[in-house]
Parts: C-alpha cells; structure tokens; sequence
C-alpha cells in the first residue's frame, strides 16, 4: 500500500506529445511548492482557489521554464481531499519533466498508477467502488468499456449494494429481536419478512449474471481462429490486426503455439487466436501445437472456421466443424481473389468470403464479428466489475442462500445470522464501510422493546 | 503503609463482586456503603438473568463470581428463555426473593475472610503522586488503600422524579452522592448524564389473579450454577400475564404534558431497550396494546412488580392508569414508580483493566460506567476485581478475547465504542455468541479461576471431571454407530440432527455422566453446533490476526494527516491498544484504518 503521506507529483495527461500538458499535485505541501514555482502576473493562484492563472513556470532556482496557467485547490474542497495545485503548461516534454524533476527536489514524491484516487479515497471523497471506477477508467481500451465501469456505472452500483445492505440489516434486526427479546415475541409478530431474503439473493443473483455476461467486455471476447493447415488463419489475423503480427509462409504447419491480439471492433474488445492448423502432424512439436490450439477453441467464447476456397471444403474441415460447432461464429472462406470456390459450405453455416490479399470481405467479417460479441452482452445498463466486487457480491449472494437453507433444514436463527453477518460484512466490504451500531438502530427504531 | 490493600466503594452487585473477589485474592478489603442493610439490593425488578445477561451469570459463576449462587439460592421462578432456539442463545432467567436475595448477598460478603464492611459515604479520593491511595468520607474521615474500586451504581449526583416532584436520591429513601460526583468532575473526568426509571408496586391482594394469564416456571429448571446443590431451594411461584389497553395510552398521552421526560425536566438519557411507557406510547403509536408481566417480590412479600408499567408520570395519573388494565381494575399501589438520572463516567477513560487512565489504581466498575442491569454490574465488578488484585500482586492484567467470553465483548465494547445510553448485553453484540453457550462456559473460564485461586479446587476438580466426562462421551458418539442393519450413522450424526433428543440415547450408552441432564445438553450442544463453531473459530482468528497492531498508548493520533477530526476525538477518548479494537469505534472507517496502520508501522521503523 502507498504511504497516505506526503506530497504527490504527476503528470495528469497521457504521456506523450500534446499541445497542453497538466502536472498535478496533492498532499500538504503542495501549495508551498506552487508557491515556489509558480510566480504569477496579475492574480495568484493561493488568493483565489479553484481558479486558473496566468504566469511564468519557474525550477527551483527561479529560473523561468515556461509561460503557463495554475490553479490552487484549498483542502477539503479538492479532488483528493488535501491541498492541490496544477500547472498547465506547454507540450513539450523537456517542460514536463524539469517541473516534475523540480517538484521532486522540493520534496514531493512521484505517485503510483492510482495514488491521487486512493488519497480521494482515504479522505472520504471517493466510495471504494468510485475510487475503483476511476482506476477502471484509466485503463479502458475502448468507449463501451468506460461506460460500463466509469463513475456513472460505480454510482449505480453503490447505490443498489446500499439499498441491498439495508434489506440485509432490515432482515437481520427482526431475527435478532426475537433472539434477544423472546420475552417480548408477541409484540415482535407481523414482523415477520418471509421471502425478503429470497428477493434479495434473486436480486444479486440477477447482477451477477449480467456481470458475468458483460465480462468479455472487461477481458475481451476470445475468438479463435481454425482450420486446417495453410488454410490462411495466420493471414486473416494479421489482417483483422491490420499489422504483421504473426509469421505467414507458403508451408503448411508454419504456427506452431497459440498467439493472441486485442482488436478494437466497433468499440468492443476482441481478442483474436492464431492457432495451428488441425492434421495428422508432421513431429511431436507440431502435434503439441495442435492440441494447444484445440484447447484454445474450446475455451474461446468463439471460432471462426476458415477453409481455403481454392480447394474446397473437405473432409478435415467438416471434422472440425462438427467438433467446435457450438463456439463456431461464422465460416470464413479465404483466397476469394483465386477465383470461384471449388466447393461450398454446407448449408445452415453463416459463410463469409474473404481475400486477405484484396481486403474483400473483411470489413464485413468484422462487422459480424461486432454484432455477435453485441449479442451476447445483457440487456439494459452495462455494468462491468472488477474481481474484488464480483467476488464480494458472490459471497453476499452464497451467504443468502446458505442461511434460507440452514433455516429451511431446521436451524434456528442464530446460527443462519451467522450467513447474514457474512453477507452484510461482503457488501461492507464492497462499499468498503460498515458500522456495526447500524443494526441496534434499526432494532429499536422497529420494534417495542419492553422487557 | 495503607491499612487497607483495596477500598471498594458501594455495595451493590458490582461492589459485592469486586470486593468479594480482592478478599479471595488475599487482599485485606474494606466494602463502604452507605447502609449495610442495603447491601446486594435489587433495586429494580425482582430478576436475575435472561438472554445474554444469563450467559453473564454463568460465566461469572465459572469465575468465582456470586451472583449465579445467590440467585439460585432465592429463586422461586426460573425459565430457560428461548429452550426452542439453539444453545448459544438460549439465556436463564428467574425471579427471586427480593429480601432473601440481599440477605444472602450480604451473607456471603460478610463470610468472606479478609472482608470488612463500613458504613459510610465516600466524598472523594484520596491521591498520592497522581495514584488513588484511599477515599475521603464525608465529615472528613479518610480510608488510605493502594487501590480504590468505585461502584457507585446510580447514585453520583443522582436524582429522582415522579410527576413534577424532585428529589435528590439514587433510590427510594436513600441518598444522592453529589459531593463525590463533584469530586469527579473538578478532577476533569468526563460524565454523561443518563437516566433509568422503575415501574410502581402493587398490592399481591388487590390484583384479581384468577382473570389472568399464568405463566409457571420450568417443571424441572436448570441452575445459574452447576455447583448448585440442592435446587430449586425455595417454593416455586408463577408469574401472571396482563396489557396495556387503548384506555391506558389515552391517559398516558393526556398527561404527557406532566411526565418529566417529556415536559423536558429530565435530559438524561434512558435505554432504548427499557422503554417507559410514556416512551412506549409515543414511539410505537401503532402498537394498540403492550404486555405487562406481573412478578412477585418474594414468597412473604406483598409487592408485585409490574414489569412493562415503568413510568415518572404523577402519582395520581399512575394509580388511574394502573387500574386501566386488566385483573388491576382494584389495584392498590405500594410505591409510585419513578425516573432516575444519574451521573456515569464516560467508559473510554478507563483501560480494559477499568483501571481510570488519569488516575492509577482507581477502577471504576457497575452502572457507574454507563451500563443497566444487575448481571452487567457484577460482571464489572468481578472483572474489576480480577484487575486490582493482579495489579496489587504486581502481576500481568487480567484479559479475555471477544471470543471467549461475553466479559470480554462488555468490557471491550463500553471500552471501545463508549456508551450513548445505558449499555445492556444481547448475545447479537458477540460477533461470536455461537461459541460462547452456556454449558461450556466452565470449561472456557474455570481455569482461570482456578489459576488466581478464586473458585475452589473442589469445584476447580468437578468442572475438570465433567469435561473429562464430556470429551469421553463425545469421543463414543463419534465412533459408535446406531443398532440395526443398513445405513448406520455414528450417534453424532444421529444426534446432530435438528429435535433430536439426547435423553434417547440413554440406553445405548452405559455412561453414567450422561445421565445428568446438563451433561446430556452439553454433549447435544458440542455435536451440533460443531461445524458452525469451526467456522467461527476461523472466523475469530482471522479478526485477531488482522487485528493484532499495537498501537502505541501516546500515539498522536491528530498529527496523522488524512484522520477527520471526529475520529481523532474519538481515537483519542478510546485509545485503543490495538488496531483491531480501533476498528470497533464506531466511525472509524476501514480508510482511517489505513491511515492508522501506516502510523503505528512508521512509529514501529523509528
């Protein structure tokens, strides 16, 4: 964990060179570091927070680096929650890096991939799932992905992982009652919520299936490229690439082991296997390549089948089809700048023509490629989770299983509570806060206490 | 040299418990009260134990404690509470003899050797270089003692309300000690005000008994301890069953004007979980009725009380809505119920010892601290008890995990978490009540007992034989399978299963343990709840492993950047030991947590 300490320094736009750079800082300090470096014409940035400056960007020795803009932030109304300040500054990187270097020789500390958010987080500014949304963002690849995870989406899932939570202590308070007040249980009936947690557990489990749906959004949609030897997969790939990505010959059984690329198709994520062509192989390495590259298929979220126009569809391909035809996308017929096909595919397979050399055929195949990964998202928003609260809202769900069931093969309650409390402690976890005097709130907000 | 090894100052369950426990230790002792007759009074109802509270009792039983014997010995009405539910939240509850409760309570601390009770009233403490070194009396007299235990109940600037009429005093008749609340407050120790309140007494005679509902004991009930023998020793008496009526709430709302919780002469603040019934009738305005438990005060007395009926409204409107209930239509009052505020310390400027921060070997202990109940106020005060005496031994300071005693959850929590209103024991405040059932509460707590020479080796003998008996008996049903042919589960598995009884397998066992009732309940208790108990044993482990940090006791926790001010206020009135029991304030948030963690790490490199 990155000490909560200091002063943080980093450059706030991508790397890189760009007309306008930004270079942020955070942590006490940093408006003596502003004041150190930044010298203004006309209005100071420390009289008048939260707005921009004009003035000379100057080292350390006061020697003038750049004409640019500052902005002071007074702590808490910033975006960490502590004092910050940020220079705008010309593109150049030599600029950049001269005033991050002169941050650093007054004190401050480069930050971690995150640290300005974790900071947000410690001080309050930011839930974990918001602080999480944020580092999710920076890290989409494509526009579908940011929707699904950004703040927008962070916020939804808060809100209902509260709303959840709720229910939870709702339940748990009624039981609790009635285990610490069996005095008072005349009073405590019509208390009674029978299905809520039924309700619940459908609830999360509903989430969790669209989660798990959206998730090739997250890790991309794998789709592996078949066919028999030197039936162009390699070529094809490289050309969805549109790079040189893998090694092309005329000799059949050239690509021996999987390889994988991402590519960005129509705002969705996929990411392409190149596998070994399927034959009786020719030497034990082949052979392992082979069986590697069927695993691959069988473990993708899809295949393209490829098979060579040229030469028709044969037997080994009909082998092939049968095998992977549950994952199979579409079959793909290569070299259509050879000519007319010396054979077709069966009926019933959706078929697409391609030439690698010409590029005909591909933009369709990529659009098909597109739509079908769209299919296959949930309907309604998309939400995409990270490992830690999928698992977290896995638990909250097993553990309302697990305690209906305890109940429902005769346990009393006490020992179904104890399911609950693990519930209620993974959603904590989830929005990362808990407060256990929560549940006495609610049982004597509810219930007539008396005896 | 003090005359005295300790001081205990107030004889009501706390101090009988403290007091009681120094002398054991060898300690010479002196208990001052106010009135020695006034000694283990039950100042409210007429009851010891309950849920949670009865899980208190035993374990205090287990630890040398008095309170599971007296009760048991004065008992005329004892009830398992919850018998359907599972063990770990099935609580002992009874009522006994009022009288004969605090004659036997004074009894056994005047038998105690070592043990002196005074008669007195304690104004201040005597300090020498910043210890406690005795107490002042009023009038000026001084006990000098190397530690003072204070358990002065409701007592500390106390004062009592009917209607409108107030009058200083901690409990019919007797005093308020406002001198030495006084006292407490120009030493800079931090109070809260709070309030309780107890309902009035009706006359045994003027209750038409046969129109209500009866509610006997157990036919054959379970003592608070084991060591109990013979019980029940009393005849044994019914309670009866009554309710509030429609006519009853419309009195109460008439008069609120007059009540003083809401005409707002009292600010104190009452427990949620004991509401008055003005509170009743305010707060729950959908609730057309409320059960009302008539418990009788003893075998000779003539005082009912009416559990449910706690009220400080004006003595006429009481004696006109009593009668507005059934079976009380004649009801003759005894003694008009009343509201008590009271002064506590705030319980975060004590340590786990309940040793006061500020001033060394001077320990605080009972409803001073901010609880309600007799069973919390012992359970303070023999913890309290354990403490001094150790420190007076130069010995290491008496500790138990949250998972191994409910003493251990109310010490932590009041510690910890600090008090809003009086603080009662629910077995849902133990994130591990399920391994903290009462039957093996002995084998959790008597060797440390045994250990500090407060429980006897007889009785130190009988729980190890027990437990020998016990683990004999669970190491057959593992191994022994059912008669008859085809599937044959072992008898753990048959017994596991939710309703099976015990008692059934009797004839397949020759053990003559398992013909004593509490043993066969144990065992049942051990077989079923094995799994989950495993579970929470993780579970415990894994909270004490994370939350092992110390933190160091002078720690400035408002020189750590990024802690809000409210949870450097509140880190800084608890001072939490550990960052575990930091985690337990309430505020306190898993990213201060954080925060803390990188603190006392870098305080561990300098």
């Amino acid at each position: 964990m990155p000490d909560p300490r200091g002063t943080l320094v980093a450059e706030a736009t991508p790397p890189g060179r760009g007309s306008l750079r930004v270079v942020r800082l955070s942590g006490e300090g940093a408006l003596a570091l502003l004041r150190a470096l930044f010298e203004p014409e006309g209005f100071a940035p420390w009289d008048h927070p939260r707005r921009l400056c004009l003035g000379t960007i100057q080292d350390q020795a006061g020697t003038a680096m750049d004409e640019g803009l500052a902005v002071y932030f007074a702590a808490p109304a910033s975006f960490t929650g502590e004092e910050m300040a940020e220079f705008q500054c010309h593109g150049s990187p030599g600029v950049v890096e001269a005033l991050k270097a002169a941050c650093v020789a007054l004190g401050a500390r480069p930050a971690l991939p995150g640290e300005f958010s974790f900071r947000a987080f410690l001080n309050g500014k930011l839930s974990l799932p918001d602080a999480e949304a944020v580092q999710a963002l920076t890290a989409c690849e494509t526009a579908l992905q940011a929707r699904a995870c950004g703040p927008e989406a962070a916020r939804g899932l808060s809100r209902r992982a509260a709303g959840w939570r709720d229910r939870l202590l709702d339940v748990m308070a009624s039981w609790e009652a009635r285990l610490d007040f069996p005095e008072d249980a005349p009073a405590l009936a019509g208390a009674e919520r029978a299905g809520a947690l039924a309700e619940l557990s459908a609830e999360l489990g509903e989430l969790l299936e669209a989660a798990g749906r959206a998730r090739p959004l997250r890790r991309g949609w794998r789709v592996a490229l078949c066919g028999p030897p030197n039936s162009g997969k390699s070529s094809l790939f490289n050309a969805l690439l549109q790079r040189e990505r893998a090694l092309v010959t005329p000799h059949p059984g050239t690509t021996r082991d999987v390889i994988e690329e991402a590519v960005d198709l129509e705002g969705l994520p996929v990411v392409l296997l190149d596998t070994a062509g399927v034959r009786a192989p020719g030497d034990p390495v082949e052979a392992l390549g082979i069986e590697r590259g069927l695993a691959a298929a069988r473990e993708a979220d899809g295949v393209l089948l490829l098979w060579d126009g040229s030469r028709g569809w044969d037997e080994e391909t009909q082998r092939l089809l049968e095998t992977l035809s549950e994952k199979l996308v579409a079959a793909v017929e290569t070299r259509a700048d050879l000519g007319p096909s010396a054979g077709d595919a069966p009926a019933g397979v959706p078929g697409f023509r391609v030439s690698n050399t010409t590029g005909e055929g591909l933009a369709a195949l990529a659009a098909h490629l597109a739509a079908w990964a769209r299919r296959t998202l949930p309907a309604g928003g998309l939400l995409l989770l990270n490992d830690r609260q999928l698992s977290a809202l896995a638990e909250a769900r097993r553990a309302c299983d697990g305690a209906e069931a305890l109940l429902a093969a005769g346990e009393s309650e006490e020992v179904a509570l104890q399911e609950l409390r693990a519930a209620r402690r993974a959603l904590d976890d989830l929005l990362g806060g808990s407060d256990p005097e929560a549940l006495y709130d609610r049982v004597f907000r509810a219930f007539c206490i008396g005896k | 040299m003090a005359r005295w090894d300790a001081v205990v100052v107030g004889g009501g369950h706390a101090g009988c418990e403290a007091a009681r426990l120094l002398s054991l230790r060898g300690l010479c002792t002196a208990l001052v009260t106010d009135r020695r007759e006034a000694i283990g009074r039950m100042s409210c109802n007429p009851s010891v134990g309950g849920v949670g509270k009865g899980h208190l009792v035993r374990e205090l039983d287990a630890l040398g404690g008095l309170m599971g014997k007296a009760a048991d010995r004065t008992g005329t009405h004892f009830r398992l509470l919850n018998a359907s539910k599972g063990p770990a939240v099935q609580g002992l509850r009874c009522q006994s003899d009022r009288d004969c409760y605090s004659r036997t309570v004074r009894g056994l601390v005047e038998a105690t050797p070592g043990l002196e009770v005074l008669e007195g009233r304690v104004a201040g403490l005597l300090l020498a270089g910043g210890r406690a070194a005795g107490v002042v009396l009023e009038g000026g007299g001084t006990i000098e003692a190397r530690a003072v235990v204070l358990t002065a109940g409701t007592f500390l600037g106390a004062e009592m309300h009917v209607g409108e009429e107030r009058t200083p005093g901690g409990r019919t008749g007797e005093f308020a000690a406002a001198a030495l609340s006084n006292f407490l407050k120009n030493m800079g120790v931090a109070m809260l005000r709070l309030k309780t309140g107890t309902p009035c007494r009706l006359h045994r005679d003027s209750i038409r008994w046969e129109t209500l509902e009866r509610q006997e004991g157990d036919p054959s009930p379970e003592p608070f301890s084991l060591q109990s023998a013979p019980f029940p020793v009393l005849p044994q008496m019914a309670c009866h069953l009554t309710r509030t009526t429609a006519a009853t709430a419309a009195l109460v709302r008439a008069n609120l004007h007059r009540s003083p919780l809401y005409a707002g002469a009292i600010r104190g603040v009452g427990p949620r979980y004991c509401p008055s019934l003005e509170d009743k009738v305010v707060r729950f305005p959908h609730h057309e009725t409320h059960q009302v438990f008539l418990e009788p005060d003893g075998l000779e007395s003539e005082e009912v009380y009416p559990n449910g009926l706690s009220t400080s409204l004006p003595r006429e409107v009481q004696e006109a809505l009593v009668r507005t209930l059934p079976g009380l239509e004649e009801a003759r009052l005894l003694r008009h119920g009343y509201a008590v505020e009271y002064d506590a310390v705030d319980p975060r400027q004590v340590t786990a010892s309940l040793e006061c921060r500020a001033f060394p070997g001077f320990y605080l202990a009972g409803q001073v601290l901010g609880t309600t109940g007799y069973e919390e106020a012992a359970a303070l005060g023999l913890w309290a008890g354990y403490n001094a005496a150790r420190a007076l031994r130069g010995e290491p300071p008496f500790r138990l995990r949250r998972d191994e005693a409910y003493l251990a959850v109310l010490v932590d929590d009041l510690v910890t978490r600090g008090v809003t209103e009086p603080y009662r024991m629910f077995t849902s405040r133990a994130e591990h009540r399920l391994l903290l059932d009462r039957h093996s509460a002995y084998r959790r707590l008597s060797a440390y007992g045994e250990a500090d020479g407060v429980v006897p080796a007889a009785e130190a003998a009988e729980v190890r034989d027990r437990e020998a008996a016990v683990e004999r008996i669970l190491r057959r049903l593992r191994a022994e399978r059912l008669p008859g042919t085809g599937e044959r589960p072992t008898l753990a598995a048959w017994l596991a299963r939710p309703g099976a009884d015990p008692a059934e397998l009797l004839p397949l066992l020759s053990e003559p343990a398992f013909e004593r009732r509490e043993v066969r309940e144990y065992v049942a208790s051990e077989v079923k709840g094995e799994g989950y108990r495993e579970r929470e044993r993780q579970e415990a482990r894994r909270i004490a492993r994370a939350g092992a940090t110390a933190l160091p006791a002078d720690l400035a926790y408002g020189a750590i950047p990024g802690l809000s001010r409210e949870v450097v206020e509140r880190l800084t009135a608890a001072r939490p030991e550990t960052l575990g029991q930091a985690a337990r304030i309430p505020g306190v948030t898993p990213a201060a947590l954080t925060l803390l963690r990188v603190a006392a790490a870098g305080r561990g490199r300098a």
